[in-house]
Formats: C-alpha cells, sequence, structure tokens
C-alpha cells in the first residue's frame, strides 16, 4: 500500500494500517483501516458544515492510499497542516517518475468539476496544471469533456484579449494625450489640438468596444479552426488515435494560457510560445502520439509555408536563369 | 414510439461558425478593411490562403467565377463549408444521423486536403504572381 505523508507530502510503502511515521520526515500519521468500523463521533460541538452551501469535500484520487486531510475551517490553517489535496487526483507527482497514462477514459480536469470545487478555484486549479505541467495534465485528462476545454480556452483567451486590449487602450490615451500636448504648442498655427484628441478618442474607444465584442467569437473561431487543421495534420501522419475529442481537449486548454497575453509589454508572445509549447505536449500526450507527430502538427503552417516560399524561390531563380540564357543566346 | 433525442456536438459547432462565416462574407464589408498579406510583403509570393477572403465574398454573392480566380480552393471550401452548414441543419430538423464514415476517410480527406492546398498555392504562385 502506498501512503502519502500529511506533512511532506512525500510518499512511502507500508503493508500496516493505524499510526505510522514517516521515513521522510519522522512525523507521525494515522493511516485509517477501510474494513475496520467506523469511530464514533468525537464529543463536542458538531463541526460545521461546508460553508456556502457547497457539497462535502470529495474523495481522494486514485492510487494516493490515504485519506483527505478535513477541510480547512473558518480560521487560518496551523502552521503544519498539511496543502490540501486537490480534487480529481491532480495532486503532486509521487516520486518515482510519472505513472503511465490511465487506461480508461481518464480523470475530469478541475475545470470540468467546477460545479463541484466552485468557479474561480477549478479555473486557477486547472490553468496551473496546463501551465506548469502540460505532459502530465493531458496524460490523465478525461478527452470526452471538450465542452469544458473549450469553455476554458474561450474564457482564457477572452480575459486575456480583454486585458490586452485595455491596456492597448490605455497605452494609446497616453500617447494621444502626448500628441494634444504637443498640438497645443501648434495651436498659433491653425491646428485645433481639441478636435484632434477627439476624434483620436472616439476611434479607440470604438474600436475597444469592437474588440471587446468580438473577442469571444473569434476565440470560438480560433479554438475549432485550430483543432480542426492540427487534427486533419494528425489524420495525414497517423497521429491521432484518440479522435477529435481529445484534439479539440488540447486545443481548448491550451488557449487558456492565452490569459498570458494580459500581462503588459511581451504578455502576447509569452502566451504564444507557451501555448505552442504546451499543445506539443499535450496532443502527444493526449493523442498517444509520437512528440515529432505533435511537433510537427503544430508546426505544419509555420514548414509550409517555408517549403512552398523556398519551392517558389528555388523555381523563380531557375526560372531567372533560363531566361538569361535565353537572352545571352538571342543576343548572340 | 418516441424519438431518441438528437446528439449535437462538434458537428454542429462547426456548421454554426461556417454558418456564420456566410453571414459575414455576404453583409460584412471584409474587402474594404485594408489587410495585406505578410507572407506576400516579405516574400512576393502569395501565401497558400491568399484569395480565400475575395474568394468566400464572391462567392457569398453569387458570383462563382470571380470567386474561382480570386483562389479555387477558397471557392471549393466556402461552397463544401456552407453545404455542411445547410446539411447539419437539415440533418436536425429532420432528425436524421450523420452518415458513418470509415476509420482511413479521415486521413484520405486530410491527405486530398493537404494536396489540394499545395495545388492551390502552386496555381496562386504562377497565375497570381505578378
Amino acid at each position: 500500500m502506498i501512503a502519502r505523508c500529511a506533512r511532506c507530502q512525500q510518499t512511502f510503502t507500508t503493508e500496516a494500517f493505524g499510526v505510522q511515521r514517516c521515513p521522510h520526515c519522522g512525523s507521525e500519521i494515522h493511516l485509517a483501516d477501510p474494513a475496520a468500523p467506523a469511530p464514533p463521533p468525537p464529543p463536542g460541538p458538531p463541526p460545521a458544515g461546508p460553508p456556502w452551501g457547497q457539497p462535502p469535500a470529495p474523495p481522494p484520487g486514485p492510487g494516493w492510499g490515504q485519506p483527505p486531510p478535513p477541510p480547512p475551517s473558518w480560521g487560518a490553517p496551523p502552521p503544519s497542516a498539511p496543502p490540501p489535496l486537490q480534487p480529481g487526483g491532480w495532486g503532486p507527482v509521487p516520486p518515482g517518475g510519472a505513472p503511465p497514462p490511465p487506461s480508461g477514459d481518464g480523470e475530469s480536469a478541475p475545470f470540468a468539476q467546477r460545479p463541484r470545487i466552485g468557479f474561480i478555484p477549478a479555473f486557477g486549479q486547472t490553468f496551473r496544471l496546463v501551465a506548469l505541467e502540460p505532459a502530465r495534465f493531458f496524460r490523465h485528462v478525461k478527452t470526452g469533456e471538450s465542452g469544458s476545454a473549450v469553455l476554458f480556452g474561450l474564457l482564457g483567451f477572452t480575459l486575456g484579449g480583454w486585458l490586452s486590449v485595455l491596456f492597448s487602450y490605455f497605452t494609446a490615451a497616453a500617447s494621444f494625450g502626448a500628441l494634444e500636448q504637443l498640438l497645443r504648442r501648434m495651436e498659433g498655427q491653425g491646428v485645433d489640438p481639441q478636435v484632434l484628441g477627439w476624434v483620436f478618442r472616439r476611434v479607440t474607444l470604438g474600436s475597444l468596444f469592437v474588440q471587446m465584442l468580438v473577442l469571444p467569437v473569434f476565440g470560438l473561431v480560433a479554438i475549432y479552426l485550430v483543432s480542426g487543421l492540427l487534427h486533419l495534420v494528425l489524420l495525414a501522419l497517423r497521429g491521432a488515435p484518440r479522435g477529435f475529442d481529445a484534439t479539440v481537449t488540447v486545443v481548448g486548454y491550451a488557449f487558456g494560457l492565452y490569459l498570458i497575453q494580459g500581462l503588459p509589454f511581451c504578455g502576447g508572445v509569452i502566451g504564444l510560445v507557451w501555448f505552442a509549447v504546451a499543445m506539443v505536449l499535450g496532443l502527444a500526450e493526449a493523442q498517444r502520439a509520437p512528440t515529432w507527430k505533435s511537433a510537427l502538427a503544430v508546426a505544419a503552417p509555420v514548414l509550409l509555408g517555408c517549403l512552398c516560399a523556398c519551392a517558389a524561390g528555388a523555381a523563380l531563380a531557375s526560372m531567372l536563369a533560363a531566361m538569361k540564357e535565353t537572352a545571352g543566346g538571342t543576343s548572340l | 414510439m418516441a424519438r431518441a433525442p438528437l446528439r449535437t456536438g462538434h458537428a454542429e459547432v462547426f456548421a454554426g461558425l461556417f454558418a456564420l462565416s456566410w453571414l459575414a462574407a455576404r453583409f460584412l464589408p471584409l474587402l474594404e478593411v485594408g489587410r495585406a498579406c505578410p507572407f506576400r510583403a516579405a516574400t512576393g509570393v502569395p501565401c497558400a490562403t491568399c484569395g480565400m477572403t475575395r474568394a468566400f465574398v464572391a462567392l457569398a454573392h453569387g458570383d462563382v467565377s470571380r470567386a474561382l480566380a480570386a483562389s479555387p480552393l477558397g471557392a471549393l471550401l466556402a461552397a463544401g463549408a456552407w453545404a455542411f452548414a445547410l446539411a447539419a441543419g437539415l440533418r436536425l430538423a429532420l432528425g436524421l444521423p450523420w452518415p458513418r464514415l470509415g476509420a482511413g476517410a479521415g486521413r484520405a480527406a486530410a491527405l486530398v486536403g493537404l494536396g489540394a492546398l499545395l495545388a492551390n498555392w502552386a496555381w496562386l504562385v504562377v497565375a497570381v504572381s505578378p
């Protein structure tokens, strides 16, 4: 039986239930015997129910061999309290390497369990898994819940896009302010700085609203378009044994990383690179395909462009050489 | 006998997006938005998808020859996408199932699509490039 220490989160093998000592940190932990009768309730005031009408804590993830710690109460947790395991078995990786892919459908992503976990914690947990542990996440995630993946991607893309657009608007407004000041100095030469500034602001504000309205639609179109294109390339490479659902799941969750584009200045570039890396790792894991196939699928549009540009360049060069030769022959 | 509820999924989302593309091509002033192809600007050669917007807009206005001239693959894609959207709408209305495709059909379609894309690109490079 594998048990996990509630203090240091390390795992160890044991054959007995009851009080154990963690071989890693030496702390005492209690392993409940599942066959033993339930202990009588402790005396004293009954424990408070879950706040805000939430359902009770979920059962622990498969294979961890330890009951979950009690849910935190209203106060701050004691300093020695272990971090609670994430629902759905998405806790930290036990030492000894990543486990093999699940044989069944896999596990629901935290975002797919949002009615139970809560919307924002589910979004945050999923974002952390996709961003920091994409290979593990996509190896284990259930591909039959692509609706949640699309919603996650749509939210991340839209929120990131809105932040980016807002930042652009405010920096543009600052630029226009500087321009207005410059024009004010030229007021004597017949330039009206007020009118120009009003026009600039109106155009920018209008485009801001249009962009913010269009972004969710654009996100949905992009998720499905990218999924379709990638899936076609994967099909051509025989790299999509788990079907379109797996591709949409990967693309949807990876699109959520575009939330990073809300970071000022370099968020767009970081988001794009992170997205590409998550896609390569995620497609390989979710489709159970070699990484080179997923990398080729993600890079296919760029590679195709380069290939055709090179082919066109070569054709143009040979055409020019032939024309030069012909012209030389004629002149002789 | 009660009819089993119709399942909707990715195919219907694609159909909705295709229908949206027809609306956009038909009613939005897409060609008036001055956009240059960055690939063409950098290399002087049209990219594989150059002319697609013009093909979609022309076909949405019923001008088949102009659509084919702008991009043959774009015209075919537009026609196929809108036919698919129509078929999905009819399927939902009549309660019919989607035809079942064989295991190799997807791969064959992908390879045909890739070939068509390359052929279209070659045509654009030869016919459209100055």
